[in-house]
């Protein structure tokens, strides 16, 4: 599924550093760099964006480094996986919702650093 | 590795076909390849991705060499790199069996020609390509520096793969070195009883560089009988050590590793030296994640692996770098009469080819069922008479896809095994899907990522 | 579907703006905006305030406005202020180099002299997604950001 333009537009409001990559018939956001929740060491970091279903999450967020943080999403379930050739890191944290556009997908997932 | 050139089989079949048609009055014809590039540290894979005929009305007529292309054809040319942030290699056919060689002709006018590919988008590789019946000849210029690399290997990626390596070893190159070859190889018994395979087939095997991702229950059948077979080039991937519960069907594996906690990676590499003291080995005891420029060098990769989503992971990759994959796998399950089933698959998954999505084998319910069940997995039974069959079968295909002894390996493969009946056989899916186009590996999208700003 | 209210923070809240994050005022072209505090990039300034891509932003330190380069990082503290300008020149790419021009009538030759493009080739601009040959006697009309390259007229295989 591609991204939408209109909430392509509302996110790169708030987080400019925006590319996409194509993964199959999907795309997926790449956030570089994306500035962490105050607590996460460290606080910049790239962020890639998978808004579509992925290993049972409706989307998942993925950091380039598995970072030291205070908040509630402590399991680290993807651990180094390879995307797009690179290693990502990412928390279990399920959105719960399928409706959300970019921003409200990116923000739900940083509330498992805050 | 340095340079290499990698063309998907039903691209490069295409591209004769198209090449092969009359014109009104060129001698011969021309297309273009698009090109995207996979960069290591060791070199560069240059993946051709799509093809693109010449329309008639682009030609100009012009008697003193086989084919003209005119201003439009050029400039469209250089659109697709623009637009498609790819690289263009100007195609046209020889024929003949072995490397093709330029006419005086091709080079004089194709570099200068391929400089306006370069002009267009210097972050791909551009250059000129003659296709034979089974290799082709290159000039290409490689980014960044615009290096110039001439007639480098060439492999057409599919079932056969055709590894046209380039012998750089002076005094033995050609027709002479395949002679030498020849005879030293027929003063060696050891694998005479394999003579059915191919002339060939001794030299093939030899020099093929195999991966194998996971190195247990199913890894180490594969290593021990490639090894057998005479494969030397190994890249083995795995990070774990053997424990005593390995001790079932890790073949290989003896209770004095077990007391020394040795790496799997050990075992298989000690495995194959047993059989070749000059073996290529590269096992450091690392994940697959971790040796991704060591499997870029891979003509194939073995896959045995122990969850959905690594398999999944390992043939993006493969899919990614246009590498020919083989997944194999198993797994106990109990059926509603309390009594147990094994099931396996080989599975062989080729660039532009139905891939384990598309074949049904890989999909959401499985790997989100597998990734609520994280952290209480348990151990997954596994016994090594059908690991041995599951591997023997992948090993099977393997040496097919590489010597193409049996002349019917012409695409991807789905066995399942049954393991109360003892029964391996083709997946009724994979007939379905002959001619399908594979949506979630797209050629366009081979190569290293290309992540464009929103 | 009607779109949601913003509200006064939501409107010029600025780049990477974290619902948390401690916030300060600044000013880019008069325009007041609350950003993060800390290091932004210049890209998410340029951003927040609509500057086309071929101004330059630049900030008042000491007094006097000093351009910053759109792949840097800024410290932005606050009271902060931005503003931009037009270029004296701008930049077009020519087989894939670029070369600074004055924004205005270029004329082919010129260009061709400017890209060092060899006599014997077709210099072509990239317009509305395709490459289209120009005439040596052409003039284009430069705004800064323009795509050319150059290629041989025709070639020959054998």
């Amino acid at each position: 599924m591609a991204l939408k333009d209109p909430e392509v537009a509302e996110l790169k409001k708030f987080f400019p550093n925006l590319s996409r990559i194509e993964v199959g018939e999907n795309e997926m956001v790449l956030i570089s760099p994306l500035i962490l929740p105050q607590g996460c060491n460290p606080r910049t970091v790239d962020a890639l964006l998978c808004p579509f279903t992925r290993d049972g999450y409706t989307s998942r967020l993925f950091l380039s480094v598995k970072v030291d943080h205070t908040g509630p999403g402590k399991n680290w379930n993807a651990d180094g996986v390879i995307i797009a050739g690179r290693k990502w890191w990412a928390v279990s944290w399920k959105t719960n919702r399928d409706d959300l556009t970019l921003r409200e997908m990116l923000l739900t997932h940083l509330d498992a650093f805050k | 590795m340095k340079t290499l050139v990698k063309i998907p089989r039903r691209l490069f079949e295409h591209a004769k076909e198209d090449l092969s048609r009359p014109h009104a009055f060129a001698c011969e014809r021309v297309g273009f390849f698009s090109t995207r590039r996979s960069v290591t540290d060791s070199g560069t894979l240059v993946h051709c991705i799509a093809y693109h005929a010449v329309a008639d009305e682009h030609y100009v007529e012009d008697d003193s060499v086989g084919a003209r292309i005119g201003s439009r054809a050029i400039t469209d040319a250089m659109t697709r790199a623009m637009t498609d942030s790819v690289g263009q290699l100007h195609v046209h056919r020889h024929g003949g069996r072995g490397l093709p060689r330029p006419s005086f002709t091709d080079d004089d006018e194709l570099s200068p020609l391929a400089r306006s590919f370069v002009n267009a988008n210097r972050s791909e590789a551009s250059g000129w390509m003659i296709l034979g019946d089974n290799d082709a000849y290159t000039r290409l210029t490689m980014p960044p520096h615009s290096e110039v690399v001439v007639a480098c290997p060439v492999t057409i990626v599919g079932a056969p793969v055709i590894v046209n390596r380039r012998n750089t070893q002076p005094g033995l190159s050609g027709f002479i070195g395949k002679l030498i070859g020849k005879r030293r190889a027929a003063g060696n018994r050891r694998y005479a009883r394999q003579s059915f395979l191919g002339s060939d087939s001794e030299s093939i095997i030899a020099n093929a560089v195999v991966g194998i991702v996971g190195l247990g229950g199913g890894g180490s059948h594969i290593v021990q009988q490639l090894a057998h077979l005479g494969f030397k080039r190994f890249i083995l991937c795995d990070h774990d050590r053997i424990s005593n519960s390995n001790l079932n069907r890790l073949v290989g594996a003896t209770c004095a590793d077990v007391r020394a906690k040795r790496l799997k990676a050990d075992i298989a590499s000690r495995t194959i030296l047993k059989l070749h003291r000059d073996a290529h080995i590269n096992a450091p005891g690392h994940k697959w994640e971790d040796m991704i420029d060591d499997l870029l060098t891979c003509d194939v990769v073995v896959g045995c692996v122990d969850t959905f989503a690594t398999r999944r992971d390992v043939e993006a990759f493969c899919r990614q770098h246009m590498i020919p994959y083989v997944d194999v796998g198993m797994d106990v399950h109990s059926m509603a009469t309390g009594q147990f089933e094994i099931d396996g698959q080989v599975i062989l998954s080729l660039p532009g080819e139905p891939c384990m999505h598309c074949m049904g084998f890989l999909n959401e319910i499985v790997l989100s069922q597998e990734a609520a069940k994280y952290g209480a997995a348990g151990d997954n039974p596994q016994v090594v008479w059908s690991n041995g069959l599951l591997c023997s079968a992948a090993v099977g295909i393997v040496v097919d896809l590489l010597t193409d002894w049996s002349k019917t390996l012409r695409g991807p493969r789905y066995l399942a095994l049954q393991g109360r009946a003892l029964t391996l056989q083709p997946d009724k899916r994979i007939a379905a899907l002959s001619g399908h186009d594979c949506k979630h590996y797209p050629l366009t999208q081979i190569g290293d990522p290309l992540f464009t700003a929103l | 579907m009607a779109a949601k209210a913003k509200t006064p923070a939501e409107a010029k809240t600025g780049p990477g703006n974290i619902p948390g994050n401690k916030k300060v005022k600044i000013q880019i072209n008069k325009v007041h905006y609350d950003v993060d505090e800390g290091e932004t990039s210049v890209v998410a300034l340029r951003a927040l305030a609509n500057i086309p891509e071929i101004d330059v932003l630049a900030k008042k330190e000491r007094g006097t406005f000093v351009d910053l380069a759109n792949d840097a990082t800024v410290a932005v503290h606050n009271g902060d202020k931005f503003a931009s300008h037009k270029p004296a020149t701008v930049l077009i790419t020519i087989n894939g180099e670029e070369f600074e021009t004055t924004p205005g009538a270029n004329t082919v030759a010129q260009l061709r002299s400017l890209g060092h493009v060899p006599a014997d080739e077709i210099l072509s601009q990239f317009v509305s997604g395709q490459f289209v040959d120009l005439a040596n006697d052409a003039t284009v009309n430069i705004k800064g950001g323009e795509i050319f390259a150059s290629h041989r007229p025709t070639g020959g295989s054998s």
